[in-house]
């Protein structure tokens, strides 16, 4: 197989223009600072102009030459190409193997791989404000929402380790109105991290005095096999809440995901959505420029608070970011075009809510008090969008399910 | 109502965090507030919002941040993000150079570069041009401009064979 494949790559060099390119990028524009960061990009958009094109070979060549000069631990271009262009190399390599691109997380993590992206996930919350501005924004929604309720079912699509809902749970107990009930049913990949995360939250809400439910469900509610585990009783309002991230995937099929939606009639959803669209139609390179856009602004934001030797700042990068690269990069595209929830959602009947007013006040008082500069915040017809500088990177918006007719 | 305002978001970070140690920062500057740019913009939404509301730290721009004792970054001055744009640029200018002196390989990427936006404004029609230059050519750059990396196209290729 792997002769055969050889053979099919060589009419590929007999395109001696292309083989021989190589970009000559003048410096005049940028002090000397900036040259080494130019040339280590350029080689970087180089290799990803040869795995766009089909020239394998070449961007093998160019990889090497890569991983000379960059690292983890080295300045921040450094670090981004590194990144970026060990998801390249995923990508090469399964090439070569399969001429296919496998699909995000085929299989569901390992609960070690769960715990070690939980665990950077908490690092992140601890040198960024992105975690934050998400559970936060989704709080304060879901408390207005609930206004005048007393029994609430709240579900999770991805509950991890369940830090949102601490915070909700003391603004809810600080009501005048008591409530009657609270449960909350978590998807996760694993049983024990589920329960253990339920334990958790159980502990607080009974330090409280609020009654408290949670109900796991080890899988995504895509594949959900069983929908009636989502099953509503008379007189809840029911609130669904989803963080997006690209480090597994969440919802499975997306389709099943929006019916099961729709059918639930929710109160509120809650959405936290990266600004990473890449639906160019699964355009391999429209899809590589933007993160790299993407990342290198965050990279940026959180080398501007850590020194280069930040312990914290590595973990972050490697688990955190450095998965969610590899999974656009080597595994993005193929045959599941990714869904513009937005549309999606207006689609099937939610209309918006709009975050402006409470929501976006203390979304700020959040951002005030937080050490970190740099960061911006909008609100923009009813979202709001966390940026860094003149970048966009998160967006929280907020739907309800249409009334009857 | 301000007062219990500041203590619910000191609370929610508290909670948020259950490592409460904060990152250590060399020379920790004074915290910002935050104040409120209000604007008038018309929308044709039909979400009925004039204001365009942005809140946003005092001084993030205009203040010039110490240089981190630790820091020796050879980019203090040309934030990463502005490099790389500045790199797309040139990526761009030159591969549309040798897209217009023939190269088929570098129409197709012109074209993506194109229906993308990446290194030049966003323009579909320019990108379908340079595709359909690029396949008079050769037949099947339709089939390689959409496929993964990794594919190799023939002029007798079937897509069934892909799925």
């Amino acid at each position: 197989m792997t002769t055969k494949r050889i053979d099919r790559d060589l009419p590929s060099s007999d395109d001696p223009s292309s083989a021989k390119r190589r970009i000559e990028f003048p410096e005049e524009t940028l002090e000397n600072d900036g040259a080494a960061a130019i040339k280590l990009l350029s080689l970087l958009l180089q290799c990803a102009e040869y795995v766009a094109t089909d020239h394998l070979r070449e961007a093998s060549t160019l990889l090497s030459e890569i991983s000379e000069i960059c690292s983890p631990f080295g300045s921040s271009p450094e670090r981004v190409v590194a990144y970026f262009a060990q998801a390249l190399q995923t990508r090469v390599i399964s090439s070569y193997l399969s001429g296919a691109c496998s699909p995000l997380s085929e299989k569901p993590l390992t609960v070690v791989q769960s715990q070690k992206i939980f665990s950077a996930l908490q690092t992140y919350n601890s040198v960024s404000p992105l975690i934050k501005f998400s559970h936060f924004t989704a709080n304060q929604a879901i408390f207005q929402a609930l206004d005048g309720e007393d029994s609430v079912h709240i579900i999770d699509l991805d509950v991890m380790q369940g830090l949102q809902w601490p915070a909700l749970f003391h603004i809810l107990a600080s009501r005048p109105r008591k409530l009657r009930s609270i449960r909350i049913t978590g998807f996760g990949s694993s049983s024990d991290l589920l329960a253990s995360t339920g334990r958790r939250l159980a502990d607080f809400a009974s330090s409280l005095n609020l009654p408290f439910e949670f109900h796991p469900i080890e899988g995504i509610i895509g594949n959900l096999i069983d929908p009636s585990q989502l099953a509503t009783r008379q007189g809840e309002a029911v609130v669904v809440h989803w963080m997006q991230h690209r480090l597994y995937d969440v919802t499975g099929n997306n389709l099943e995901t929006l019916e099961i939606l729709r059918r639930l009639k929710p109160n509120l959803i809650t959405v936290v959505e990266q600004e990473l669209s890449y639906d160019d139609g699964g355009s391999f390179l429209g899809r590589f420029v933007e993160a790299l856009h993407y990342y290198s602004a965050l990279f940026d934001a959180l080398g501007d608070g850590l020194g280069e030797e930040s312990g914290e700042r590595f973990t972050v990068e490697q688990i955190v970011l450095g998965t969610e690269i590899r999974n656009i990069v080597a595994h993005g595209g193929g045959r599941r075009k990714r869904m513009k929830w937005k549309e999606e959602l207006s689609r099937v009947g939610f209309r918006p809510v709009s975050l402006r007013g409470n929501p976006a006040t203390q979304a700020g008082l959040l951002l005030g008090m937080l050490p970190w500069n740099g960061y911006t915040l909008v609100e923009e017809n009813g979202t709001l969008r966390l940026g860094w500088k003149d970048l966009s990177l998160l967006t929280a918006s907020a739907w309800k399910s249409q009334p009857f007719d | 109502m301000g007062k219990s305002m500041v203590r619910f978001a000191e609370f929610a970070i508290r909670l948020s965090s259950e490592n409460p140690t904060r990152p250590h920062r060399p020379s920790p500057s004074p915290r910002n507030k935050v104040f409120v740019k209000k604007t008038t913009r018309d929308t044709t939404s039909h979400l009925d919002y004039s204001n365009l509301v942005k809140l946003e730290k005092a001084g993030s721009h205009s203040g010039s941040n110490p240089a981190p004792a630790s820091g020796s970054d050879p980019i203090n001055r040309v934030p990463l993000a502005q490099v790389v744009e500045d790199c797309v640029r040139r990526w761009f200018q030159d591969t549309l150079k040798e897209a217009k002196s023939g190269d088929v390989g570098m129409q197709v990427l012109v074209g993506q570069m194109y229906c993308s936006g990446y290194g030049i404004p966003k323009d579909e029609n320019k990108g379908r041009a340079w595709i359909n230059k690029a396949s008079r050519t050769r037949s099947s750059a339709w089939q390689v401009s959409d496929k993964p990396p990794g594919y190799n196209a023939s002029d007798s290729d079937s897509n069934d064979k892909k799925d």
